[in-house]
């Protein structure tokens, strides 16, 4: 599904589509009132535009383009409904109080539509692309910038009549869902499966901390409100900008292989310079340990969790299922790291430019928002005093991530050099000297210095070997659509 | 002064912990060699084992990846960084306040992830249920209120610490540099775990230079205590074996969720 040149351009345009509305969901574009809201929400909806018509590509030449148009017009008529809720959100929630309330529930609806329009559809063209197209489509129009802003928003509305009581169910619901969906990614063999499991286990945390904001604005108790909107904020980073990292890998992987089973990832991560060291790093933060924003995320639900004034049990069951869902995760970064990091490597993966810009972008993403999360909490900051009052998520104290990146750092450092020595980069046996020992070749430069300009060397032969993709009407069409976003952006801000 | 002192007893532990945590490795290998009726093989044993692998040569086979080149300092890194967490012969240390127990579960938790990923196919997954129990652990002695759950939220951790006792496998893995640096943060890893249950034992001492000596006495007393008690315990359940190291980890996860019910109950009623 993903070997054609459209989906190559399209679907990094739909993901960056999907990140820059998410950064204006929380920019002061929508603090500024109702005319940012509703570009981020656009952005969204074109966002998911591209990432539909991307990847439902085969579908749409097939016997069922008018499934796909039906698809993408209800896409683009929930983002309208979020819309029309905003605006009677922000222009007459006295006069009218069940509007907002219904005209979300009428967007949960036909984003309902959506997914089921988009199963009908993996059942009857192409059953492996519609499946990943499914799990791609939720991610984004589901847990990424729309959801959040949905159950936000509901949440908001919903609280104030309430019981103090409300934010059990929700919590206990996603503490199961993320429980539910990592012991699923740590059982399944099928790449599809397993990612789409992954982003149900971050939609289970975002639910817990949804339930968490809840039960501390139905109590008056600001900490776990505050800590359940850094859960939420960071669940949907990493569930926006670290799982692609492993969605492009395993879509290089499909093409490589012509499977989707786990396996098939073998050795894959050789083959990509800067997409291995990217995907090591969001491997490592969907294991959720430290500095990445995955660990965040579970500090903060912990913190959350002991400071609940809800019924303790409550709190109990919750802070049970998710360290052990942390546990599953981290089996499951394990299996992917393993399967991409052993076995024989596939000769036809190589990344491409837009996969390589995206890698670089993700991985410092993960690395950044691991390290300083602040900087994503500043970034919501403005969203989360829209949507939750005065409440706003803080890191810490008790967890300095800055300060764990630097002790690391700091004890790298000590440990390679406390334990400095040559070593002999085997690419002989000692069968092959015939019996002599092996030893370290003789130093002219550092053997890291000359590691690096080995591996620049390696890049530099790598980069050259690679040739664009010609222009196709669709990357013009692309382009086009690129060209006038930023005319639109050019007005909209300051 | 605070912050002077602050800072020397972080560097005291920090170069105090990885020769005591080699220390306490000898003193567990030999007290289970006696248990078992064999003489065993010193408390210097393991000082022996990193200086021999330090002499020998790493080779590194051709399809080497990036995780076999950072993979062993990497664990190094994540286990002494959780070991300077750790409060040892005084909790006045200046690295103290950056990470809870949480930080240091999820530390110790990187280390392991990566030396499963260094294991290979060798690797036992279910080796990462043990900082959850942990986890928990923690999150009942956080109860307020809560008395009767900290022997059982204490056992838990004991039988994590049992659990993780590092066995011989890394040997199979790894060479020179890699396998000295696998070796210590093995040993950190279990010195890390006694020393979080003598923590949560040690009664609290005054701030001060002057009770530093006290404090060190009361430390090295505790982690020798809880270390016969493992060794002993680990004598009589071989936990060695995967099967049995699974049973060990299930067993400390249903500890720690008794402790959490057990603490709860408490402090509601």
């Amino acid at each position: 599904m993903f070997a054609g040149p459209v989906p190559r351009v399209l679907l990094p345009l739909a993901v960056a589509l999907g990140l820059l509305a998410w950064l204006l969901a929380g920019a002061p574009a929508v603090a500024a009132g109702l005319p940012g809201t509703g570009l981020a929400i656009e952005l969204d909806g074109l966002s998911g535009f591209f990432l539909t018509l991307a990847l439902l590509e085969r579908a749409a030449a097939g016997r069922d383009a008018r499934t796909l148009a039906g698809t993408i017009l209800t896409l683009l008529a929930a983002d309208g409904m979020i819309l029309l809720a905003g605006v009677a959100l922000l222009g007459g929630p006295r006069r009218l109080p069940g509007l907002p309330a219904l005209l979300l529930l009428a967007a949960f609806a036909l984003l309902g539509g959506l997914s089921f329009d988009a199963m009908r559809l993996a059942a009857e063209t192409v059953p492996e692309a519609a499946l990943i197209a499914l799990v791609l489509a939720a991610a984004v129009a589901i847990g990424g910038p729309t959801g959040t802003y949905l159950a936000l928003r509901l949440l908001l509305d919903v609280a104030s009549p309430l019981s103090s009581w409300a934010g059990t169910p929700v919590i206990l619901a996603g503490a199961a869902m993320a429980l539910i969906a990592a012991a699923a990614a740590c059982g399944t063999r099928h790449l599809p499966h397993l990612l789409d499991a992954l982003g149900r286990s971050l939609a289970g945390f975002a639910l817990l901390g949804a339930g968490m904001v809840l039960a501390g604005t139905t109590n008056d108790v600001p900490a776990p409100a505050a800590a359940g909107l850094a859960v939420v904020l960071l669940a949907s980073l990493i569930g926006a900008g670290v799982l692609p990292v492993w969605r492009i890998v395993a879509s290089l992987a499909v093409t490589g292989t012509g499977g989707t089973a786990l396996a098939g990832l073998g050795g894959v991560l050789r083959m990509l310079p800067l997409g291995g060291l990217a995907a090591l790093i969001a491997g490592l933060t969907l294991a959720l340990v430290p500095p990445g924003a995955g660990f965040m995320m579970l500090w903060q639900a912990f913190a959350g969790l002991q400071a609940l004034p809800a019924n303790p049990l409550v709190a109990a069951a919750a802070a049970l299922a998710i360290a052990v869902s942390a546990a599953l995760l981290a089996q499951t970064a394990l299996r992917l790291l393993a399967c991409g990091l052993n076995g024989a490597s596939p000769a036809n993966v190589a990344e491409g430019r837009w996969e390589r810009a995206l890698f670089a972008v993700f991985g410092l993403l993960s690395v950044l928002a691991g390290i300083f999360p602040a900087l994503v909490f500043a970034i919501g900051a403005p969203a989360a005093v829209l949507l939750a009052g005065t409440i706003r998520p803080a890191a810490g104290p008790g967890y300095l991530p800055w300060a764990i990146a630097a002790l690391m750092a700091g004890m790298a450092a000590i440990a390679v050099l406390l334990l400095r020595r040559p070593s002999v980069e085997g690419h002989r046996s000692i069968a092959e000297t015939g019996g002599e020992p092996l030893v370290a070749p003789p130093a002219r430069l550092p053997r890291k210095v000359r590691a690096a300009i080995r591996q620049a060397i390696t890049l530099a032969r790598r980069l050259g070997r690679q040739r664009p993709a010609p222009p196709t009407p669709s990357a013009a069409l692309a382009g086009a659509f690129m060209v006038l976003i930023l005319l639109l952006l050019g007005q909209a801000l300051p | 002064m605070t912050l002077l002192l602050a800072w020397g007893v972080a560097i005291l532990q920090l170069l105090l912990l990885p020769p005591a945590a080699l220390l306490a490795a000898g003193l567990a290998e030999t007290l289970r060699a006696r248990l078992l009726g064999m003489r065993g093989p010193g408390l210097l044993m393991p000082f022996r084992a990193i200086a021999a692998a330090l002499g020998r040569q790493r080779v590194r086979g051709p399809d080497a990846s990036l995780v076999s080149v950072i993979g062993p300092a990497l664990v190094l890194t994540a286990t002494l960084a959780a070991a300077c967490l750790v409060p040892s012969f005084s909790r006045d240390s200046a690295l103290a306040g950056i990470g809870d127990a949480l930080t240091i579960a999820g530390l110790l938790t990187l280390a392991r992830l990566i030396a499963l990923l260094l294991d290979g196919a060798a690797a036992d997954p279910a080796a990462l249920f043990a900082e959850p129990a942990v986890l928990i652990a923690i999150f009942s002695g956080l109860v307020p209120g809560a008395n009767a759950a900290a022997p059982i939220g204490l056992a838990a951790l004991a039988i994590g610490a049992l659990a993780l006792v590092p066995g011989p496998r890394m040997a199979r893995t790894a060479s020179g540099r890699d396998l000295a640096m696998l070796t210590l943060a093995a040993a950190l890893r279990r010195l890390v775990f006694l020393s979080l249950i003598a923590d949560r034992l040690r009664p609290n001492l005054p701030e001060g230079a002057e009770y530093w000596a006290i404090g060190f006495a009361l430390w090295v007393a505790m982690v020798v205590a809880i270390t016969l008690v493992c060794t002993v315990a680990e004598a009589a359940l071989p936990a060695r074996l995967p099967a049995r190291r699974r049973e060990a980890l299930a067993a400390g996860l249903a500890l720690a969720a008794l402790a959490v019910l057990v603490g709860l109950a408490e402090a509601a009623s």
